[in-house]
């Protein structure tokens, strides 16, 4: 299992999820958003392509990105449930999962 | 039909297709997700074996044992213990004998002794492998066509329910609880989008798999019927070597093993899967090493191959293989994606999921046609064809889950000894199953529903539990031994039989639930609601 | 209301029209469907520009597309008869490439 290609698909679904109307509602209420959600949407698939890169780099191409598909689909299934049981918890897990990937990868890198 | 617009045509479509042999999808789902672990299962059900452990001498004593078991074979197949299964797997063939994939006398070792281990009669995972695609008790014929139409359908459903669901972006994360028909809607949705590429893949890779049984008419058409030709075309097979002169077979030692596999080790990191050695103890004998794990799809994840000369130990070239066309590479790809051969563990886990969800997402369906009538119910009273599809709803949903852990039980239960053993596991499946139409026909629909989650999810529970009591417990193996193999399967059963009781929880009666805001009228005393 | 069996796309039909109009596509799309992937697929085979063995697979493959794009227009075509209309010319192609090659064998 590589945590990062998760935590990545994870951030780059809950950015798409809060760009939409009713996902940020849902989790920031009435409160006006900060960022646009054109800018959300974007972030959100860059994170996304991002994501493929550590199956395909582990995997090879064809297997990497059969893993990839597996990731992203448990990663939308934590996103539904957060959003639909705990919306408050929806920011400050989306900062602990961006700030586990350059965390991971220096505890990966100091191991190797 | 006529008048309708294209969206409510194909929800018409959707509904139909979905329905008519949905109990048989669901079936087919959940046999194939199971078959994902299907070395698994069958490593779980034989209990005897499951102190094996694998040793880095493992493939020598292998060898030791073979010697002194069938010297004068022909062929020996060794599988090394791995991630999937820590036992040693032989095979031989005598001298003439003819080889086949199922043939021949095999044996399993014990992965540090290499000495042989007792096996109980017993189909284990094939069983339910073959089931998926073969049902069972009918021509093999017979059984794929039934299995390919079903497929034909589940494709003409997921593309019709693509084409239905018009927010299909704006409602990827909704979820809306507590909702009666809304929310069997929501989770539908859910389970069907979230994992839509998997459900697409699996169920096209399906029909490729038999697609020259269903569709042979390319075949036929081009080649005049000659179906062999059309094989050997396009099987990219290398030339076959200049057969030796026969004459020479003198004894000689076989070289050692274990110098052989350090020198694959080296060069695959997930090390050697499997030795085949041919006419052992001659001079003409060869060992073939071959590769853990895959390269790529694109050739069906062939592994790595390195062929040795087997009295001097001498590495031989190999036949390069060719490289695959571009449309054999697609059904390549499709076809070891759906058969995933070649996955790690990880891989396997994520597709087993996404089979989970796929028979989730077909059970939601049907649920959710039962649901949206009540309303209708209630007016018009009963009507058999809904009263038809309540009860197969059960029975299949429920009461095939509830024959998969009869068949558990009936592996651990029946003396091994037994006549007829692996015929008479299977027999459970299908008496369990039959019992599980029986009381869904002559239960009200909700007690169904609640009295066969609680059976399943009890039966489920309790099988690590009488592991544990008979001495065994695979937890305590694989905190001793560091083999998760069995652990991981008694996992599995406390993580399903806990799903079914939350199933019971949920269906407790509406004034329960009523304890913090009144029960929504739509949804009655027949109401159910996730 | 309509109550005569009617195959206007706006008239409503009768019960007994309903059930007739279903029949009508179930037969299309299930039979139909199959007869002309299989002939599509033959057809293809012998035509598309690839090695014998290649243009085969590629034929087949996409079979499996092609019936399922019947199925749907069977359902989703405005009228019944719009449906085999459009399908008896879908089948037109691959039957005259096929007899055209019977003969000429």
């Amino acid at each position: 299992m590589n945590w990062t290609s998760l935590a990545l698909a994870f951030c780059g679904l809950t950015l798409l999820a809060l760009g939409m109307a009713r996902h940020h509602e849902q989790v920031f209420g009435d409160r006006p958003a900060l960022v646009r959600p054109a800018v959300l949407a974007v972030f959100g698939w860059l994170l996304l392509i991002v994501s493929t890169l550590p199956p395909i780099a582990r995997h090879g191409t064809s297997i990497g990105l059969a893993v990839w598909a597996g990731e992203l689909t448990l990663a939308a299934l934590a996103v539904l449930l957060l959003h639909t049981y705990a919306p408050r918890f929806v920011p400050p897990l989306l900062a602990a999962a961006a700030l586990s990937v350059p965390a991971w990868l220096l505890i990966a890198g100091w191991s190797r | 039909m006529n008048g309708l617009g294209f969206r409510q045509a194909n929800s018409w479509l959707h509904t139909w297709s979905g329905l008519l042999l949905g109990w048989l999808l669901y079936a087919v789902f959940v046999t194939g997700a199971l078959s994902f672990f299907r070395d698994e299962i069958s490593f779980w059900m034989q209990p005897a074996q499951h102190a094996s452990v694998a040793h880095a001498e493992a493939p020598q004593r292998a060898v030791d044992t073979m010697q002194a078991m069938a010297p004068d074979a022909s062929l020996w197949s060794i599988t090394l213990p791995g991630p999937r299964n820590p036992t040693t797997q032989v095979r031989w063939f005598e001298q003439g004998e003819r080889r086949s994939k199922f043939g021949g006398q095999s044996a399993v070792l014990d992965g540090t002794t290499a000495q042989p281990l007792q096996e109980r009669a017993s189909r284990g995972g094939d069983f339910l492998y073959r089931f998926h695609f073969e049902l069972y008790g009918m021509p093999r014929i017979l059984a794929r066509w039934i299995v390919g139409i079903a497929t034909m359908m589940m494709l003409v459903a997921i593309i019709s329910g693509v084409i239905t669901h018009k927010k299909i972006f704006v409602d990827f994360f909704t979820f809306r609880p507590r909702k009666g028909q809304r929310s069997w809607m929501d989770v539908h949705n859910a389970l069907a989008v979230l994992a839509l590429p998997f459900h697409f893949m699996i169920t096209y890779s399906g029909l490729l798999l038999l697609m020259f049984m269903l569709m042979p008419w390319g075949v036929d058409s081009a080649y005049g019927g000659d179906r062999q030709a059309f094989f050997s075309e396009r099987g990219n097979r290398t030339a076959a070597s200049a057969p030796a002169p026969a004459a020479d077979k003198t004894p000689a030692a076989l070289t050692a093993i274990g110098p052989l596999v350090r020198q694959a080790q080296a060069k695959w990191p997930n090390g050697v899967e499997q030795i085949t050695v041919t006419d052992p103890g001659t001079n003409l004998a060869t060992v073939e090493l071959r590769e853990r794990g895959a390269g790529s799809l694109l050739d069906r994840g062939r592994s790595g191959r390195m062929l040795f000369d087997g009295a001097s130990g001498a590495l031989l070239e190999s036949p390069e293989q060719a490289r695959p066309d571009a449309f054999s590479a697609i059904y390549n790809v499709f076809s070891s994606l759906h058969l995933l051969r070649f996955a790690d563990t990880w891989l396997r886990w994520l597709f087993f999921i996404g089979g989970v969800l796929g028979s989730a997402m077909v059970a939601s369906g049907m649920v959710l046609w039962v649901v949206k009538r009540l309303p209708q119910r209630r007016k018009q009273g009963s009507h058999l064809g809904h009263r038809l599809v309540e009860s197969l709803n059960v029975a299949s949903i429920a009461g095939l889950p509830i024959a998969i852990a009869a068949y558990f039980w009936a592996n651990r239960l029946l003396p091994v000894p037994m006549q007829a053993r692996a015929d008479w596991e299977i027999n459970a499946f299908f008496i369990a199953w039959l019992a599980c139409l029986a009381h869904a026909c002559f239960r009200p629909h909700r007690k169904a529903w609640k009295e066969q989650l609680g059976a399943l999810a009890l039966l489920l529970a309790l099988l690590p539990l009488h592991d544990l009591l008979r001495g065994g417990g695979s937890l305590l193996a694989a905190v001793s031994h560091g083999s998760w193999v069995a652990a991981g399967m008694d996992f599995a059963l406390l993580a399903f039989a806990a799903l079914s009781a939350a199933g019971v929880y949920f269906l407790r009666p509406a004034q329960a639930k009523a304890g913090k805001r009144a029960p929504a009228p739509a949804e009655g005393i027949e109401g159910v609601s996730p | 209301m309509s109550t005569k069996k009617s195959s206007g796309s706006g008239a409503k039909l009768s019960p007994a029209g309903h059930r007739w109009n279903v029949a009508s596509r179930t037969l299309l799309a299930v039979a139909g469907g199959y007869a002309i992937t299989a002939m599509a697929t033959a057809s293809l085979g012998l035509a598309l520009p690839l090695p014998r063995a290649q243009a085969v697979m590629a034929a087949t493959l996409f079979s499996f597309a092609l019936y399922c794009a019947l199925v749907i227009w069977a359902y989703s075509a405005a009228t019944a008869r719009r449906a085999w209309s459009v399908a008896a010319v879908l089948a037109a192609l691959p039957a005259a490439h096929l007899a055209f090659r019977w003969v000429a064998a």
